[in-house]
């Protein structure tokens, strides 16, 4: 079970909120879903209990979004942001 | 038993370590630092002279943040570590770069190198950049629980080199690590895995830090403006629009000093030698030919400092993240943005860096679309077009006419790739654009050494391969304009050579176009490489250059404008933006997409579009004249 009363997936999340990560491949919302790109988040530090925040929105269609993460900034989709879940902090 | 083949170090890490400019540091050979992900695609080999005249290679292996691999340059880095790239053998260590202002990720990678079966050196560089943001590590703590030495670097200014090379010595000479267990790969690749790596890695991170580092002001500073909807749009603009001028307007003067000294190089084996076809051959066929090649080289210079400027500093992730949305809806990663901007110095770079990204289909996308961006060989073309017939005023008091004119012609150039490829995505191309998941590394102050040193590599490359191709053809060209000789030796008149005689036979087809016999000469030899018609044009218009007028382009332009109506110079131009011309493009293309069938489409295509987009483009020109 990923999805909990207060999770909310990453690509949900306005502009500027701080979060922490509940879990990484949640995809209750996509149909097919691709492991490579849950191990690449996870490479790239994804991973449960780390502390976010979505610093950048790309103009004019919204996509994609900056995240902060560990120590690094990470460019992604909302579809991979999709299969983040996390909690407002 | 000693081998004599000196061993072989691994160089490894993480995108934006600095591992390039180690790699420089430490064995002198030039080669680019990147600060985008997945630069180093060509694998690069130095040498590195030990003390006591020990030498070993030194092997720059693509920047990767996981051994898992995902792309094809990654997997290139993955192989060499594993000592399965090709002949290489396997690596008697590997020195492992890691970011001190990114000691996560960069451990991570460090964790899984440390599995492979050789010795790990880590090389701890950007410690001035961390020192500067206050962090303090305890490096005699971290040193035990990675459980391998550390030798802090600052790579960019030489420091810590010398104590590395002790380093790899001494680990040399004790020999190997165990091999790496069976189901290596496959175990790196589980998430439980994963996470117990990055405890592992946080643990020792823990325990070694003294002190915490500040975040990155400056660079979140500068983000909110480069990466602001509007204002970042704007910067993203203004960068092009001044690239676009810079090559139009300030690559003048050098452009004419080139041009100079080609004429007097002419003027001087004119004097010396005695007149007949051993002279003619040498001066209108070798000189001229690579004359006129050599002339636009400074544009291409100033595109590539521009890129590479660019990409030192930060900022070519920050243009892929700003474009990256409306990109993907048109069936190209934003990734593409570095492989389709490389591609407006050179098709050529362009597609071979489209190794960096994930997907075949891809790849493709890239590869088939890159021949549309309006490439520098085009300029020479353009410069004369434009300036016989776009008048040289200024819009708005400020805004070059004819720059304006040069910008839309790349606008134009760029807006038909990105329909091509939406076009192909639809068809021939299945499959949406892979993921971006990409790391947008700290604006750095770009090393002018560094960034003059790729200039200096990535032209001198150029020159090489696209300069070989440029004096067959030059001297192919000649032969067709200067035979048939007349009964007596001397030269025919252009029209009867078999230059002509060609041009005269393709003719009918581009009637339509309004291309007369003259025009359809000259895009034969442009078919081999564009830039070619600048020389064939001066050819069939007669147009002499001789001592005492050095003014060769001038002329022609001159020639140009009395020759050709607007209309049907308007055509020509629109044919250049489209039309396949570069004989060296077919040759990567075949490469890298391993076989003909693309390359074919590509040429199929991008005909079709050049003589559809002339002929309305002369119809245009024609209303709006009238």
């Amino acid at each position: 079970m990923c999805r909990t009363p207060n999770s909310h997936q990453l690509s949900e999340l306005s502009l500027g909120t701080k979060g922490r990560i509940l879990s990484v491949g949640c995809h209750e919302n996509s149909d097919h879903i691709d492991e490579r790109v849950i191990l690449r988040l996870s490479h790239l530090g994804f991973l449960p209990d780390q502390e976010i925040t979505v610093t950048n929105v790309a103009p004019i269609v919204a996509e994609p979004i900056l995240v902060k993460v560990s120590q690094g900034y990470i460019a992604l989709t909302r579809q991979e942001a999709a299969l983040i879940s996390v909690e407002e902090v | 038993m000693q081998s004599l083949e000196p061993p072989l170090i691994a160089l490894a890490g993480s995108p934006n370590c600095g591992k390039t400019s180690l790699f420089n540091a430490l064995t002198g050979l030039n080669q680019k630092v990147g600060n985008y992900p997945g630069i180093t695609v060509d694998r690069v080999k130095g040498s590195l002279k030990l003390s006591g005249d020990q030498w070993v290679d030194l092997m720059d292996v693509p920047g990767c943040y996981s051994l898992d691999i995902h792309s094809f340059d990654e997997k290139v880095g993955r192989d060499i570590l594993l000592g399965r790239f090709n002949d290489e053998k396997k690596p008697s260590a590997i020195v492992a770069v890691i970011d001190a202002t990114n000691l996560r990720r960069s451990l991570y990678l460090v964790i899984e190198l440390q599995q492979l079966g050789c010795p790990v050196i880590v090389a701890l560089n950007m410690m001035d950049e961390a020192h500067g943001r206050g962090l303090e590590l305890d490096l005699a703590i971290f040193e035990r629980e990675l459980g391998c030495p550390i030798i802090p670097t600052v790579a960019t200014k030489r420091k810590g080199i010398d104590q590395l090379k002790e380093k790899i010595q001494i680990v040399i000479k004790e020999g190997r690590a165990p091999e790496p267990p069976e189901n290596f790969l496959h175990k790196i690749r589980r998430l439980d895995v994963i996470k117990a790596t990055y405890t592992r890695v946080e643990e020792i991170l823990r325990l070694a830090t003294v002190k915490e580092m500040a975040p990155d002001t400056l660079t979140a500073k500068i983000d909110r403006w480069v990466l602001h909807p509007v204002w970042g749009l704007l910067i993203l603009i203004g960068f092009l629009i001044f690239v676009f001028q810079l090559m139009f307007s300030w690559a003048g003067p050098v452009m004419d000093l080139v041009e100079t000294g080609v004429t007097s190089i002419q003027s001087l084996v004119l004097g010396v030698m005695t007149e007949g076809l051993l002279q003619s051959f040498l001066v209108d066929g070798v000189i001229a030919g690579v004359g006129n090649f050599l002339v636009f080289l400074p544009q291409i210079m100033l595109l590539f400092l521009f890129l590479l400027f660019l990409e030192d500093w930060g900022y070519l992730g920050r243009a892929a993240f700003l474009l990256d949305g409306w990109m993907r809806k048109m069936g190209l990663p934003g990734r593409a943005t570095v492989p389709l901007l490389s591609s407006h110095a050179c098709a050529i770079p362009g597609i071979m860096a489209a190794r960096t990204l994930e997907s075949r289909s891809d790849r493709l996308a890239v590869m088939m679309v890159a021949p549309l961006t309006q490439c520098s060989a085009r300029l020479p073309v353009y410069a004369i077009l434009i300036a016989a017939f776009v008048p040289s005023s200024f819009l708005f008091g400020f805004l070059n006419l004819q720059g304006l004119v040069l910008f839309s012609l790349y606008t134009l150039g760029m807006l038909s790739a990105l329909i091509m490829s939406y076009a192909m995505r639809k068809t021939v191309l299945t499959g949406s654009p892979s993921g971006l998941l990409m790391e947008l590394p700290p604006y750095r102050i770009p090393q002018l050494s560094n960034v003059l040193r790729g200039v200096w590599q990535k032209s001198w490359s150029f020159v090489k391969k696209a300069g070989t191709v440029i004096l067959v053809l030059s001297m192919i060209l000649w032969v067709l304009v200067s035979f048939p000789r007349n009964a007596d030796g001397s030269q025919s008149e252009i029209n009867k050579s078999y230059a002509a005689q060609v041009g005269q036979t393709i003719q009918p087809v581009f009637e339509p176009l309004g291309f007369d016999w003259r025009l359809s000469t000259i895009l034969i030899p442009a078919f081999g490489a564009r830039e070619l018609a600048v020389a064939a044009m001066g050819t069939v218009l007669s147009v002499q250059m001789s001592e005492d007028d050095p003014k060769f382009e001038g002329k022609l332009t001159e020639m140009v404008r009395k020759s050709f109506a607007p209309e049907v110079l308007m055509a020509l131009l629109i044919w250049f933006v489209f039309a396949p011309q570069c004989i060296s493009t077919f040759a990567v293309l075949v490469r890298e997409t391993g076989g003909y069938k693309w390359p074919f489409f590509v040429g199929l295509y991008t005909i079709v579009l050049a003589y559809l987009g002339a002929l309305s483009a002369k119809y245009i020109a024609q209303f709006i004249i009238t």
